[in-house]
């Protein structure tokens, strides 16, 4: 049996960090997940950038303490008003994965979305976590919420900013109760005015008497 | 407002009468097909139960889980040293057990599928002889097999097969079967065996390619996308999400580009037994209408480009590494990954 590759192979990822984006938008939610994959070129200095202590593993604060700046590298908007993402969760694996190119960084990032009308509006997000030494994937879910519908994303050439443009339907609860508020006040004002013809007529009444 | 919220009402209504009416249809192969199905599921679990038949005590241990043990999600492309597998390691396995195994794989999978499998394997015994080091091991003997569930003619059970650059997940239930999620790669992806060149993933790459060509301008700027995309968006470790569908609807393309169109579908749907396979792609065809294919980088033959196929029910991703000797590659179906729906049913 023989077996000859055609060409050189590289197995993993090299010189550069993969950054993958997904995000989901609902009415009253905008939840980031964000993978940040160093590459083996990068491996060591990438370690060395978060194991402050030297002492070969991550702890918390090392984690939290990366976790922040990546956060703080963030910028998301909503029809041109800022949004303050917040930390939820995060995951990192052994730093030994790091040096093989395949140590993937997970974190679950979250802002709230102001209160927005019905309609179409509009959702920036930038990522400058090391720009230039980055390849970048950012992608909308689709919405869990009927309400919320995707009608267009835009990026950039390398992914690093994507605009999601969505349309917001509304809330059909608060439609419905807002009928039957309507309705209810609608009622008493009939049964308000009938009350009052009620009135001036027996005053009329007694008047004529 | 009262009549807007009524017709919204009557659409949806509506909507989910013929959704419901199209997934019934679907679910109904002919009974020819359902009997063939059934044989194919039958020929399966005699398989899988000749090769419980070899093993020790040990081994069967190793071979059986639950089958809503978390294992289901345990699968990667990574190789192993980065990646943990469970299961029976091939390398393990005497001669006779290892037969047994790829029996059933040969059972389980079309020839296409099983000739897939094999050939990915054996591109990893390539980089077996020019790498490794670091507690990473490439090869033919560092793929696992695993049940989830005990392999049934009825009831709901998993086959897992997986390594570097591999992961078969085929959930059966009866006469039905997926093979979501799945992930096949290659590399490299191009190298001799035998004195002939094996490509592994070469049909998924050059009908690919071949529908582009066909493309006019005004499908082809629908298609492109404008941006680069590395790798996988849905790729392990990513269950649950349906990215937003972008590119062109297969809805605007002509009969024989949905012909190609399905042709390509069909290098992973297919790669189950054909009488499994055929009700899955009658699904998929069904919904072709809401189908999206989405192409990034270069259109000539020979580059190394992106392309991800998007249905209701259908997620195939091939993503180039940079450059075309090394290549990961996605197969969902969001509505029923794991045999999700299998199980509602």
């Amino acid at each position: 049996m023989t077996l000859v590759a055609s060409t050189d192979v590289s197995a993993h990822r090299t010189e550069d960090h993969l950054q993958a984006a997904r995000i989901g938008l609902e009415p009253d939610s905008v939840v980031i997940t964000l993978d940040v994959t160093p590459g083996i070129a990068v491996a060591e200095s990438f370690i060395a950038a978060l194991d402050h202590d030297h002492d070969g593993s991550l702890s918390t604060e090392e984690q939290r303490g990366y976790a922040g700046q990546v956060v703080s590298a963030l910028k998301v908007e909503i029809d041109e008003r800022p949004l303050h993402p917040r930390l939820v969760s995060w995951s990192f694996p052994e730093l030994t994965a790091f040096r093989r190119g395949e140590g993937t960084i997970r974190l679950k990032i979250q802002a709230t979305p102001p209160a927005v009308s019905a309609g179409p509006h509009r959702l920036l997000f930038r990522n400058a976590l090391l720009a230039g030494h980055s390849a970048y994937l950012a992608n909308a879910l689709v919405p869990e919420s009927s309400r919320v519908a995707v009608t267009a994303q835009r990026r950039d050439r390398d992914q690093s900013e994507l605009t999601i443009e969505y349309t917001v339907r509304a809330d059909s609860t608060a439609t419905l109760a807002c009928v039957l508020g309507s309705l209810a006040a609608a009622s008493l004002m009939v049964r308000f005015r009938t009350s009052i013809e009620a009135r001036a007529a027996r005053c009329a009444d007694h008047a004529r008497w | 407002m009262r009549v807007t919220v009524g017709i919204g009402t009557v659409a949806g209504l509506g909507v989910f009468v013929a959704v419901a009416a199209s997934v019934a249809a679907q679910r109904s192969p002919s009974p020819p097909a359902q009997t063939a199905a059934a044989e194919a599921t039958a020929r399966i679990v005699a398989s899988a139960q000749a090769l419980v038949a070899t093993l020790d005590d040990a081994g069967r241990t190793k071979v059986q889980f639950p089958f809503d043990s978390p294992q289901k999600s345990r699968w990667s492309n990574l190789p192993t040293g980065i990646y943990k597998r469970e299961g029976l390691r091939l390398g393990d396995l005497t001669a006779a057990q290892r037969a047994a195994a790829m029996a059933l794989l040969s059972t389980a999978l079309s020839q296409d599928g099983y000739r897939k499998v094999v050939e990915i394997m054996r591109g990893d015994e390539v980089l077996r002889g020019g790498r490794g080091g670091g507690g990473v091991r490439f090869g033919e003997d560092e793929y696992y097999l695993a049940f989830l569930g005990v392999p049934s003619v009825s009831a709901p059970w998993m086959l897992q097969f997986g390594g570097h650059h591999l992961g078969i997940n085929m959930t059966l239930a009866g006469r039905q079967a997926t093979l979501a999620p799945s992930l096949t790669g290659a590399q490299p992806a191009s190298y001799s065996f035998e004195g002939r060149t094996v490509r592994p993933l070469g049909d998924e790459n050059d009908r690919a390619f071949a529908l582009m060509a066909t493309l006019d301008a005004a499908q082809r700027k629908q298609a492109i996308l404008g941006y680069n995309v590395s790798d996988l968006v849905l790729g392990p470790g990513q269950d649950g999400r349906t990215i937003q569908p972008e590119g062109l609807r297969a809805s605007a393309l002509s009969a024989s580009q949905q012909t190609m169109l399905m042709d390509l579908v069909h290098e992973w749907a297919g790669i189950a037994h054909g009488a499994l396979a055929a009700p899955r792609m009658d699904e998929i065809r069904a919904s072709l209408p809401q189908t999206y294919f989405a192409w990034s980088g270069s259109t000539t033959a020979g580059s190394a480009a992106y392309f991800r196929i998007q249905g209701p029910t259908l997620v195939i991703e091939y993503a180039p590494q940079r450059g075309v000797d090394h290549i990961h590659t996605i197969y969902r179906d969001p509505t029923n990954d794991y045999g999700a729906r299998f199980a509602r049913e």
